[in-house]
């Protein structure tokens, strides 16, 4: 564990560099935030549709980008670009586990910027959320446990599909059907419960849907405290097959590997 | 002028040879923009047509915004994507000075040089699709006069995408670490156009018209193909000046990428 915390300050620390980076992802946050605000009071000025109020909304969108923020990463380029270069067999010879080594260092590496482009949304929406009910404890809590499943859920999604860079060799296009599906099953850009049937029930087969989509439901208490326990445990399941898969990849993987030079 | 395009065209066979080198990669690429782009297209359908109207534009209509947006990026960004994000790349390793000694002006030179990006193909292929099938939608009957009309307003919008590119990549004379302008003018900043302007404050609206017009890439053309109100107050002719301000935003980014040439030291690499 000490380990992973050292890599995991590291990458924070090489991070912390870039102060002007950090300003200006602040600056796109709240531009980006204020987007959904004007958007949504548009829409819900409508009055179209009433299962669905302004301060939720902004709440969706807070967490929804906090958490995406945090795990975002492309392993699949990475490995790609050790590949290239050769670095990738120092990376084996690392005393920890490559999933965890990054792991550690998209957590790292996201934390300051994830945290810095929140908090100036969060005073922001401070002004907007006066009406809102906020959640009870025990929905606090099991929407924490559901986060933080997604976040790993997320992560291992990213690394599973990133491992495909072993055979591939050239992967940069990955992240977009990467990206592209979670936005369309994990209801990442709008809510699924704008969606038609059709789609809600296919995002149930999928991953996607437990990221964030399901952690949000429980914090808004759209998911009663006697169901929660449902997308819950579906997170861990797949959280528990992905891994297992990942696993006998990353061994075919290891064994199919070929450095040209480096 | 002859010059010019032998040059354009055998700097562009190298650029295309280069990037279908990876043959499986590049249509892997495109079918993986087609998704993720598509992926935004769905969202913004689904969210307006949920409410029926956004601002006064139904779901088609709103996708004639996206539409235009990233068809008209496709253009600009096929011949100044490589080079805008490239610079900081290339002064950083001093490739960048070799093109100070050719026999041609160093812009365009550098825009040769960086080369055509073929990928784009992907960006303009699925726009063309959701723009024509967001016009028949709205039972748009198409006639000469709009075709060219678009076709204009399309012209005018790459330029304004293309200045864009230019004049953010002007930072890189002076600062060749991460180019923060990128991300802030050509995501940050367009992403307003996604949705018809009116729905914004007015200074918004002010801003994205007369400071940045990235409103004439989209809105303003679509406003006038599809018969939407423009901010109150505003000129009537607006809609139709895409072209005019696509040019002169173009000029500035060239005049502006200039001024920061003169300015540069090299990094003596």
């Amino acid at each position: 564990m000490k380990k992973y915390l050292t890599v995991f300050i590291k990458s924070l620390k090489s991070e912390l560099i870039y102060r002007w980076a950090a300003l200006w992802g602040m600056v796109g946050a709240v531009l980006g935030f204020l987007i959904q605000i004007f958007l949504w009071q548009a829409l819900l000025s409508t009055g179209v549709r009433n299962d669905t109020s302004f301060p939720d909304m902004l709440l969706y969108v807070l967490i929804n980008s906090f958490m995406l923020q945090l795990t975002r990463t492309d392993v699949a380029s990475i490995i790609e670009n050790t590949m290239i270069d050769g670095a990738i067999s120092m990376e084996l010879l690392r005393p920890i586990s490559y999933k965890g080594y990054m792991l550690a260092q998209t957590l790292g590496k996201n934390i300051y910027g994830s945290l810095t482009a929140t908090v100036p949304l969060l005073l922001l929406s401070l002004f907007f959320l006066s009406g809102a009910a906020f959640p009870n404890v025990a929905h606090i809590l099991l929407f924490t446990l559901s986060a933080l499943l997604g976040i790993a859920l997320m992560f291992e999604v990213t690394y599973l599909v990133g491992l495909t860079a072993f055979w591939l060799q050239r992967c940069w296009f990955i992240r977009f059907y990467l990206n592209g599906l979670r936005s369309i099953f994990g209801g990442t850009m709008v809510p699924l419960w704008f969606y038609p049937e059709f789609l809600i029930t296919l995002s149930y087969w999928l991953p996607f849907r437990y990221m964030t989509f399901e952690p949000i439901n429980i914090f808004l208490m759209k998911t009663p405290l006697e169901q929660a326990w449902i997308p819950i445990l579906a997170a861990l399941m797949w959280l528990v097959g992905l891994s297992i898969a990942d696993n006998l990849i990353w061994r075919a993987a290891t064994k199919k590997l070929a450095v040209n030079g480096g | 002028m002859k010059d010019f395009w032998k040059l354009f065209s055998s700097f562009f066979t190298v650029a295309l040879r280069r990037q279908m080198a990876y043959r499986g990669t590049y249509f892997a690429g495109i079918i993986g923009q087609w998704i993720s782009n598509g992926a935004t297209f769905l969202g913004i359908y689904i969210m307006v047509s949920s409410f029926d109207l956004l601002g006064g534009w139904n779901g088609s209509e709103v996708l004639m915004l996206f539409g235009l947006s990233v068809m008209s990026y496709a253009i600009g960004a096929s011949f100044f994507f490589n080079f805008a994000t490239g610079l900081a790349g290339r002064i950083r390793s001093g490739e960048f000075d070799a093109s100070l000694t050719k026999p041609v002006h160093p812009f365009l030179h550098e825009v040769f040089s960086a080369g055509y990006n073929v990928g784009y193909i992907s960006h303009f292929t699925l726009s063309l699709f959701i723009v024509i099938v967001a016009l028949s939608s709205v039972s748009y009957t198409p006639d000469a006069q709009g075709v060219l009309f678009l076709i204009t307003a399309v012209f005018g919008a790459a330029l304004i995408q293309a200045a864009a590119l230019i004049a953010s990549s002007v930072l890189s004379f002076f600062s060749v670490g991460r180019n923060p302008i990128i991300d802030f003018l050509l995501v940050d900043m367009k992403e307003f156009t996604n949705y018809p302007i009116t729905i914004f404050p007015r200074g918004i609206q002010f801003v994205l018209t007369f400071i940045l017009p990235f409103a004439f890439m989209n809105f303003y053309p679509a406003a006038a193909l599809l018969g939407k109100a423009i901010p109150e107050g505003y000129p009537a002719i607006l809609p139709y000046l895409s072209p005019l301000a696509g040019a002169v935003v173009f000029a500035l980014s060239i005049l502006l990428w200039n001024w920061g040439l003169k300015n540069y030291k090299s990094t003596g690499s």
